[in-house]
C-alpha cells in the first residue's frame, strides 16, 4: 500500500456520493443547436468579442479575444453563424455579455485546428503562447487564466508542478472518468506544464477513493520520466491548492501568497488535457467534461460538452426529475445554486447536480461558540468570530481576524450545528476588505 | 417544477445540530440526578424538576418580553436548569431554588442578549445569586445527609438504596427542619478542611527509665504538647506544628527522653480520621466516586459524572482539554499546597478530585461551549486558570469549594484568552 498523504490541519469529511457517476463513462452531450459564448468564463477582464452578426466561423475559431494579460480568449465550439452579442443568465448570479452562434451541425474546424504536431518541438515560450491563444483557464472551478499560471516573474523558480486530480468535491467524477478514459493526454499535458517551468519534480495527486485511477495513472506515468504519483487520504478540502502542495512537500504558501512562493505550480488534470489538446493538436478550449448527478436525474452521466451550450437540454437528456428542489452548478460545498436551468455552460462547469432529498432551507441560529468551525477550519481561521463581526457590520474589523485567508471552502459553515452561513459571510467580509483597499 | 431553492454554498451540511448537542448533554447528566435522588430522598428530585421548570418558564418570559422567538425546545435552559439544581444542596428551600433558576436564565443569559452572548455559566450565575442571598441555605456547616435509613435498614450495597428510598417516599419534608430523618454532617471538604486547621504534629517518645514524668509532663505541656501515653515507655506528644521546634528543645533537654518519630499532619490521614469521625460512614474513594457522600444533589456521584463526561468526550460534544487539564491542576495543587496547619506536598490529590463540585465543574461547567475558549490552546490555559484558583479558595480562601467561582472567574477572562489564543494561520510568515 502506497503511503497516503494528507493535509495538516481540519477538514471534514462528508459523504462523497461518487458511486452514483463514478461508473458512467464518457460520453457525448446531445449536439446543441444554438451556443452561448460568454465573454466572463474566467477570473480578470472579460474578453473583447470580435465576431459581427450573420458572419459564419469555423469551430475553434477565435470569436472573443483576451481583454488584457489576465483574461482569456473565446473560440466557437461549433461551425454556423453568429446571431448576435447578447446578454445571457451568469451562474453567479446577474448576466453577461456572449457571442451567440447557430450551429450548422457540419463540425467544420478553423484553418490550422485539430492538426497533430509533435510538442516537443516547441519552446516554452511557444507552447505558453499556444495554451494562451487556446482561451485555457483553471478547469477545476477556479477558472483563472492558465497561461498566466505557468508564466511566474523572473525571480520565482519552480521546481515542483502538481495536476491536481483530487476531486474532493462530493458528487463530481468528471476528472475521475477523464484519469480513467484519457491518462495519456493528462500526463503529457503535464510534461509540457514541466517543460514550461523547467521544474523537476512532477506529481498526479489522486484521492484515495479513486483507487483504480491512481493505479492506471500510475502505470501510465511509469512510462515518462520524473512523474510521481500521489495518494491522499480521503478529507475535504484534500484538492484545495495550499492544503495540496502542503501535504505533497510540506511547504506552507504564506500568508497572502500565492503557490509560487514556494516553488509550486497546481493544474488541474483536466486543464492539462487541454493543454495538450492545444499544444499538440492546435484545438483551443470549446469542449469539456461535466458530471451530471444527484437524486434528481435519472441518468446519471459524464457528458463531453461544448463551452456555451445551454444546460437546459442536458438535463432533459439525463432525465431531471420534476421533483429537484436544487439545481446546483459545480460540487455542493462550493457550487451555485440556480434559480432555473437556462443558462450556458462554461469552462467551468465541472458539474452539475439535481437535487431533492436533503434539500432544505436552514435558518441560522445564534452561534454558540461550539468552535467546531474553528477546529475543522483547513487555514487555522476563526470562523465564527469573522461571523459575529460580518453580523455586527463590524467588516474593518474582519482583516484583524485573517479573512483575506479564508479560501471559501464552506467547512465552517458545513460543520456548523447552528446552521450559521459562515462563509458567506466571510467573502462579504473579503470583498468590503478588498474594495478598501482598492480605495486607498 | 417546483420552485428551485437558490442559497448559497455549501449545499450539503453536517447533521448536527445545537438542539442534538444540548439534549445529550442533558442526558449524560440525568443518571447523577437518579442517585442523587437515591442518596438524598424524592424532595431532591423534587427540586431538580422546580428547577428546570422555574428555568424554562424564565426563558419563555425574557424571549417573549424581548420579542424574540420562544425557542424552549432547544434544551439549552433546560439544561441551565439541571445543572442548576445539581450545584444546590438537597434541602434548599423551594422558593430558593425557583429565584436561583430564575437568576441563571434572566441575569445570567438574558441580560445579555440570550444563548450565545453570556459571559459567564447560567447555573454558576444563579448559584452565585442565591450562595449571595441565601448563604445560609446554600454554605451549609452541616449538610443532610444519606438517610438513616439508607445506613440501618436494606442489606447490601443495593438494598440500602432501595430501602431509603422506600422510606423516604413517606417522608418528603417541607422544610429544612422537618429533614428529622437524615444525619447532620459537614460536607468532605469542609471538615478537611476544618480539620486540616486544627491538625497537629503527632510526635513519638520513647520514655525511659528514671525519667521525671512530672517535670517532662511540664515541661512539654508548657510549649503547647500535649500527652497521650500509648505504652508503659511510649507517649504521643500532639503538637502545633509551629510549636515542633520548641518542643524538640524541650526534649532534647530532658534525659531519657528520645523522639522515636515525627508525623507532620497530611491530608490523607485527615481524610480517614476527621471526615470519618462519629458518623457511621467511613468516607472511602470508593464511596466519593458511587455517591455515597454528601454536597449538592448532582455533585456527589463523581463517577456517574465521570462517566457522562467521558461519553460526551467520546462524542466530541466536550473537548477533552478542559476535563483533563482542570482535574490535572486540581489534584497537582491539592497534593502540592499547605492547607491549614497541613505543609507542602502532603494534599490528597485522589481526594481533591472526588470531593465537592470538580467533576461537574470540569465536565460540565467549564466546558460550556458559549463560556469556554475556542482554540486547544486557549482551552488549556482556561482549564489550568480554573484549577489553580479552585485550589487557591479551597485551600486559602474564605469558602470550602472553590469550584463555582473559579470556573466564573475564568470565564470573564475568555474574551481576552480567545484574543491571545487564535489559531496558528496557515502560512503565517514568522518574522
Amino acid at each position: 500500500m502506497p503511503k497516503i498523504l494528507t493535509f495538516s490541519k481540519g477538514g471534514i469529511h462528508p459523504k462523497d456520493k461518487k458511486e452514483l457517476a463514478k461508473h458512467k463513462p464518457i460520453s457525448d452531450a446531445p449536439k446543441p443547436d444554438i451556443v452561448h459564448v460568454a465573454i466572463r468564463q474566467h477570473i480578470g477582464a472579460p474578453s473583447k468579442p470580435i465576431v459581427k452578426p450573420k458572419q459564419e466561423v469555423k469551430k475553434g475559431e477565435l470569436v472573443a479575444e483576451p481583454g488584457g494579460f489576465v483574461s482569456a480568449a473565446q473560440h466557437s465550439p461549433v461551425s454556423g453563424t453568429v446571431k448576435f452579442v447578447k446578454d445571457v443568465p451568469h451562474l453567479m448570479g446577474g448576466t453577461v455579455k456572449a457571442v451567440q452562434i447557430e450551429n450548422d451541425g457540419k463540425e467544420e474546424w478553423a484553418d490550422g485546428c485539430n492538426v497533430e504536431t509533435d510538442w516537443q518541438s516547441f519552446s516554452a515560450d511557444e507552447l505558453k503562447e499556444k495554451i494562451k491563444n487556446a482561451g485555457i483557464v483553471g478547469m477545476g472551478g477556479a477558472t483563472f487564466p492558465t497561461h498566466v499560471k505557468l508564466s511566474p516573474p523572473p525571480d520565482k523558480k519552480i521546481d515542483t508542478v502538481i495536476l491536481n486530480g483530487i476531486e474532493c468535491e462530493p458528487y463530481l467524477t468528471c476528472d475521475h472518468r477523464l484519469m480513467l478514459e484519457d491518462p495519456d493526454r493528462v500526463l503529457q499535458g503535464l510534461l509540457i506544464c514541466k517543460k514550461i517551468l523547467g521544474a523537476e519534480k512532477a506529481y498526479v495527486s489522486i484521492e484515495a477513493n479513486k483507487m483504480d485511477a491512481y493505479m492506471l495513472m500510475k502505470e501510465k506515468a511509469a512510462a515518462y520520466d520524473g512523474l510521481q504519483v500521489t495518494l491522499h487520504k480521503v478529507h475535504y478540502p484534500q484538492g484545495a491548492e495550499k492544503q495540496l502542495i502542503e501535504s505533497i512537500n510540506g511547504r506552507e504558501v504564506p500568508s497572502g501568497g500565492l503557490p509560487m512562493d514556494v516553488g509550486c505550480v497546481v493544474q488541474n488534470v483536466a486543464t492539462a488535457a487541454a493543454i495538450f489538446d492545444a499544444c499538440a493538436k492546435n484545438i483551443p478550449l470549446i469542449e469539456r467534461i461535466m458530471t451530471v448527478s444527484g437524486d434528481g436525474v435519472k441518468e446519471t452521466a459524464n457528458v463531453r460538452i461544448k463551452v456555451g451550450q445551454m444546460l437546459k437540454p442536458i438535463l432533459d437528456h439525463c432525465g431531471m426529475s420534476e421533483k429537484t428542489k436544487k439545481l446546483v452548478f459545480g460540487g455542493p460545498m462550493t457550487g451555485f445554486a440556480q434559480p432555473d436551468a437556462e443558462l450556458p455552460l462554461s469552462k467551468g462547469s465541472s458539474g452539475v447536480l439535481a437535487l431533492i432529498k436533503g434539500v432544505r432551507k436552514y435558518e441560522p441560529r445564534m452561534c454558540i461558540r461550539c468552535a467546531r468551525c474553528v477546529d475543522h477550519c483547513p487555514v487555522g481561521l476563526m470562523p465564527s468570530m469573522l461571523s459575529l463581526l460580518e453580523e455586527a457590520g463590524r467588516l474593518d474589523e474582519m482583516e484583524h481576524y485573517n479573512a483575506l485567508d479564508c479560501i471559501e471552502c464552506g467547512v465552517c459553515t458545513y460543520i456548523c450545528p447552528s446552521r450559521r452561513p459562515m462563509v458567506q459571510q466571510i467573502k462579504l467580509g473579503k470583498q468590503h476588505i478588498m474594495a478598501k483597499r482598492k480605495k486607498k | 417544477m417546483p420552485s428551485l431553492l437558490v442559497s448559497n454554498a455549501p449545499h450539503v451540511r453536517s447533521q448536527e445540530d445545537t438542539r442534538a448537542i444540548m439534549w445529550t448533554v442533558i442526558v449524560m447528566l440525568i443518571p447523577a440526578g437518579l442517585m442523587g435522588t437515591v442518596v438524598f430522598g424524592w424532595y431532591a428530585a423534587f427540586i431538580t424538576v422546580l428547577s428546570v421548570l422555574a428555568a424554562v418558564v424564565s426563558e419563555a418570559i425574557c424571549q417573549r418580553i424581548r420579542k424574540v422567538p420562544i425557542t424552549i425546545g432547544d434544551g439549552s435552559a433546560v439544561l441551565a436548569g439541571l445543572l442548576f439544581a445539581y450545584v444546590i444542596p438537597p434541602n434548599t428551600p423551594w422558593y430558593v431554588v425557583i429565584i436561583g433558576a430564575a437568576s441563571a436564565i434572566v441575569i445570567g443569559k438574558h441580560f445579555f442578549g440570550g444563548l450565545g452572548c453570556n459571559i459567564w455559566n447560567p447555573a454558576l450565575v444563579g448559584r452565585a445569586v442565591v450562595g449571595a442571598g441565601y448563604a445560609s441555605a446554600i454554605f451549609l456547616a452541616q449538610w443532610p445527609m444519606i438517610r438513616r435509613g439508607a445506613i440501618e435498614s436494606g442489606t447490601g450495597w443495593f438494598g440500602e438504596r432501595l430501602a431509603a428510598l422506600k422510606s423516604s417516599l413517606y417522608n418528603i419534608p417541607k422544610n429544612i427542619n422537618s429533614e428529622v430523618d437524615a444525619i447532620a454532617q459537614a460536607s468532605p471538604l469542609n471538615a478537611v478542611k476544618h480539620a486540616a486547621s486544627n491538625a497537629q504534629t503527632m510526635v513519638e517518645v520513647s520514655v525511659g527509665q528514671g525519667v521525671d514524668i512530672n517535670a517532662a509532663r511540664d515541661a512539654i505541656e508548657g510549649v503547647g504538647g500535649s500527652i497521650t501515653p500509648v505504652a508503659a515507655d511510649a507517649w504521643e506528644i500532639a503538637v502545633e506544628p509551629s510549636a515542633l521546634d520548641g518542643l524538640s528543645n524541650v526534649l532534647s533537654g530532658l534525659d531519657g527522653l528520645s523522639i522515636s518519630q515525627t508525623i507532620a499532619p497530611n491530608v490523607p490521614d485527615l481524610v480517614q480520621t476527621a471526615v470519618v469521625n462519629g458518623q457511621g460512614i467511613s468516607l472511602d474513594y470508593w464511596n466519593m466516586l458511587t455517591g455515597h457522600q454528601n454536597g449538592c444533589i448532582g455533585e456527589t456521584s463523581a463517577g456517574l459524572l465521570l462517566l457522562g463526561g467521558l461519553f460526551l468526550i467520546f462524542l466530541k460534544i466536550v473537548d477533552w482539554r478542559i476535563p483533563l487539564f482542570y482535574i490535572g491542576t486540581t489534584a497537582l495543587l491539592s497534593w502540592i499546597l499547605p492547607i491549614g496547619n497541613v505543609g507542602f506536598f502532603s494534599g490528597d490529590p485522589l481526594f481533591s478530585v472526588l470531593a465537592g463540585g470538580l467533576m461537574i465543574g470540569a465536565f460540565f461547567m467549564a466546558t460550556d461551549m458559549v463560556t469556554s475558549p475556542m482554540t486547544g490552546r486557549g482551552k488549556i490555559v482556561f482549564a489550568i486558570g480554573c484549577g489553580v484558583l479552585t485550589v487557591l479558595i479551597r485551600n486559602f480562601g474564605g469558602y470550602p469549594e472553590g469550584v463555582c467561582y473559579s470556573i466564573l472567574l475564568m470565564n470573564t477572562a475568555v474574551p481576552l484568552i480567545d484574543r491571545f489564543f487564535k489559531p496558528r494561520l496557515f502560512g503565517k510568515v514568522t518574522k
